[in-house]
């Protein structure tokens, strides 16, 4: 499965990364990484992901605009938020836009490989 | 407007408490938090990160830490790179995670803004409200969270 990372900061963008190839997460591969939304809707345009770990507190076009618009070109798009924002009312906000999971900054490499394993479970 | 409150204040120091236990394994000691004297600039370290705040709070949340518990931090990320650009980009998502953590507790009227970074920048406060300085210490690293916020909401009782 394809799976497209969007960040604005590159040292969590990396460490999503790497935890990816968590031996738990065998079909999961990274095919690109974004720094804010507009980027995300380009590369996901060209690599048509199948998984996407989202931020939502990004320049340009933010998280919650990128999900819609994620949703537009690939409905069946699986995503998971990983943001500092974790509040209730953020995380239904996302969800309602087409997000699928919530992980709340900072998280451990554990609550992520747990997280995608969810989301790549149906 | 009216000032932060102690017990608001509770609210990011307990998230400076969760990002180094939850990231690292390893707590800070975070000391007495103080108020900043007007006219007078704040401590400062090697990078800072700063977090614009709006909605029914108004002000900044600023995160400001030496080369080395940077260096620490971005071990403890797994990262493979040690640059200035590296440390920058840390801080300023750190002082975003203090700004988010926070937010779980003092609710969905504190919007923060897309986190701002640079390297030694002195800040002098300028006006009343005073900003509260928390400083804490994380693997023999001193660092200082200031808090500079002032709110519309009713005062806590």
């Amino acid at each position: 499965m394809k799976m497209l990372v969007v960040d604005d900061s590159s040292v969590i963008r990396n460490r999503i990364v790497q935890v990816a190839r968590h031996p738990d997460l065998p079909d999961l591969e990274v095919v690109a990484t974004a720094r804010h939304g507009g980027e995300a809707l380009l590369m996901a345009k060209e690599y048509l992901p199948d998984v996407v770990t989202m931020d939502l507190t990004m320049p340009n076009v933010d998280g919650v605009a990128c999900i819609k618009g994620l949703m537009k070109i690939s409905p069946d798009m699986r995503i998971l938020v990983v943001s500092a924002l974790g509040d209730r009312r953020t995380a239904l906000n996302a969800m309602s836009c087409g997000a699928h999971g919530f992980l709340h900054k900072p998280f451990t490499s554990e609550e992520l490989v747990e997280g995608l394993k969810e989301l790549l479970k149906d | 407007m009216r000032a932060l409150q102690e017990q608001e204040l509770g609210a990011f120091v307990a998230s400076v408490n969760h990002f180094f236990k939850h990231a690292t394994g390893d707590a800070a000691e975070v000391r007495s938090a103080y108020l900043a004297e007007t006219g007078e600039y704040l401590p400062f370290f090697d990078f800072s990160g700063i977090v614009d705040v709006s909605g029914e709070w108004r002000g900044s949340l600023y995160f400001s830490a030496p080369r080395g518990m940077l260096s620490h931090l971005l071990l403890s990320y797994g990262s493979e790179s040690y640059t200035d650009a590296d440390h920058l980009d840390l801080i300023g998502e750190i002082a975003n995670m203090f700004s988010g953590q926070a937010r779980r507790e003092l609710g969905e009227g504190l919007e923060i803004s897309v986190p701002r970074r640079c390297t030694s920048i002195a800040i002098k406060p300028g006006s009343e409200p005073r900003p509260y300085v928390v400083p804490l210490a994380w693997r023999g690293f001193e660092a200082i969270v200031v808090v500079d916020l002032k709110t519309s909401r009713s005062p806590v009782s």
